[in-house]
C-alpha cells in the first residue's frame, strides 16, 4: 500500500469516526428531548406527579390529559371540552419559521407578530376583526376552569420549546448521516482501489 | 443546507393529524385532522397527502404515533425535508421507542 492511499484512508476513518461521534451526541440530545417531551407535563403539581410517576412517566401528554379530563369533570354538565366547542373563526395563534444554519435548518415556533394573524380567512376580511392576540381558550367561554388554562399552558410549552428543538436536531441528524453515508463509500472505493493496485503490482513481477 | 430558500420560506403553519385532544385551531383551510375509532385509514392518508404535498404553506406535520402506526408505508417513505414530521405519542399510548422514525433509521445507520 502506498503512503499517500494509506494517509488518505485514515484521514478518511478519522472523518467518519468525527462525523459518528457528532451523531451520536445528536442522538443523546435528541433521546434526552423524547423523554423531556414524554415527562414534561410531570412538572405540574406534586399530587399530579405523584400520580404520574406511579403511572407512566413516559407519556407526553399524561399531565395535559390530565388536567383536561379534570376540566370536563368540573365542567358544567353537557360541556365538554373538546372540538364541539372550536371556534370556526380561529386562525393560527403559533407560527413555526425555518431558517438555514451551518449544519442543518433551524425550526422555530412563536406567536405570530401583532397584525400578522389577519390573512387566514378571506371571507371574514370584511367583518370586524377581533383582537388579533385574542386567546384561543376563549372559545371555551370566559370563565374556563383553572385545570384547561394548565393544559394551554403546558401544550404550549411542548409545541413552543421542545418541538421545534428535536426537528431542529432530527435535521442535523439526516444531515450529519448523508455525510456518514457519503464517506463510507468514499472509503470503500478507497480501499477497493488499493486492493487492486496491490493485485496488480503482484501480477506485474510474473509477467516479465 | 441543499434545500433552496422557496423550499420552506412560506412554510408557517403547523398541522396536525391525532385524536381530539392534540388538534390545533384551523386556519382558512383547516390545518388539522381529527381521528377518532370511526375515521378510516383512507382519510388519513388523504389528510397526509393533502398536508405534505399539496399545501405549501405547512412548515411542520404533527402526528399521533398510534394513528402513524395506521398509515405506517406512507409516513416511513416520505422523505422530504418540508414540512418536517414529528410523531407525537398520545393519551391511551405512551411514546414506543421502537416504532420512533428517528431511532429505526439510527439502527439502519449502524447496520442492524
Amino acid at each position: 500500500m502506498s503512503e499517500s492511499s494509506m494517509a488518505s484512508a485514515i484521514s478518511l476513518s478519522d472523518e467518519i469516526d468525527g462525523l459518528l461521534a457528532r451523531y451520536l451526541h445528536l442522538l443523546d440530545v435528541y433521546t434526552q428531548l423524547k423523554q423531556d417531551l414524554s415527562t414534561l407535563q410531570a412538572s405540574v403539581g406534586r399530587s399530579q406527579r405523584r400520580r404520574c410517576m406511579a403511572t407512566s412517566r413516559t407519556n407526553l401528554v399524561v399531565q395535559v390529559h390530565q388536567h383536561l379530563a379534570r376540566a370536563n369533570f368540573s365542567a358544567e354538565r353537557g360541556i365538554r371540552y373538546g372540538q364541539d366547542l372550536y371556534d370556526e373563526r380561529m386562525q393560527a395563534s403559533r407560527l413555526c419559521s425555518i431558517t438555514p444554519t451551518a449544519s442543518a435548518v433551524d425550526f422555530a415556533v412563536c406567536q405570530p407578530p401583532q397584525g400578522a394573524q389577519t390573512e387566514a380567512n378571506p371571507a371574514d376580511r370584511d367583518a370586524p376583526l377581533p383582537n388579533p392576540q385574542k386567546d384561543p381558550i376563549r372559545m371555551f367561554g370566559i370563565l374556563t376552569p383553572q385545570s384547561l388554562r394548565v393544559a394551554q399552558s403546558e401544550a404550549i410549552k411542548a409545541v413552543e420549546d421542545i418541538i421545534p428543538k428535536i426537528l431542529s436536531t432530527d435535521a442535523e441528524m439526516k444531515e450529519v448521516e448523508i455525510k456518514i453515508r457519503r464517506g463510507r463509500k468514499h472509503k470503500a472505493k478507497a480501499e477497493a482501489a488499493e486492493v487492486k493496485q496491490a493485485m496488480e503490482e503482484q501480477r506485474a513481477p510474473l509477467m516479465t | 443546507m441543499a434545500a433552496p430558500a422557496s423550499a420552506y420560506k412560506d412554510r408557517q403553519f403547523l398541522a396536525v393529524i391525532g385524536d381530539e385532544h392534540v388538534t390545533s385551531p384551523p386556519d382558512s383551510q383547516k390545518n388539522f385532522l381529527v381521528v377518532d375509532s370511526k375515521t378510516d385509514n383512507a382519510a388519513i392518508e388523504e389528510a397526509f397527502d393533502r398536508f405534505t404535498t399539496e399545501r405549501k404553506d405547512i412548515g411542520i406535520l404533527l402526528i399521533n404515533q398510534h394513528i402513524a402506526e395506521r398509515i405506517r408505508h406512507r409516513v416511513d417513505t416520505y422523505t422530504a425535508a418540508f414540512p418536517a414530521l414529528l410523531e407525537i405519542p398520545s393519551k391511551d399510548h405512551p411514546y414506543d421507542p421502537e416504532k420512533d422514525s428517528v431511532l429505526r433509521r439510527v439502527r439502519r445507520l449502524f447496520g442492524e
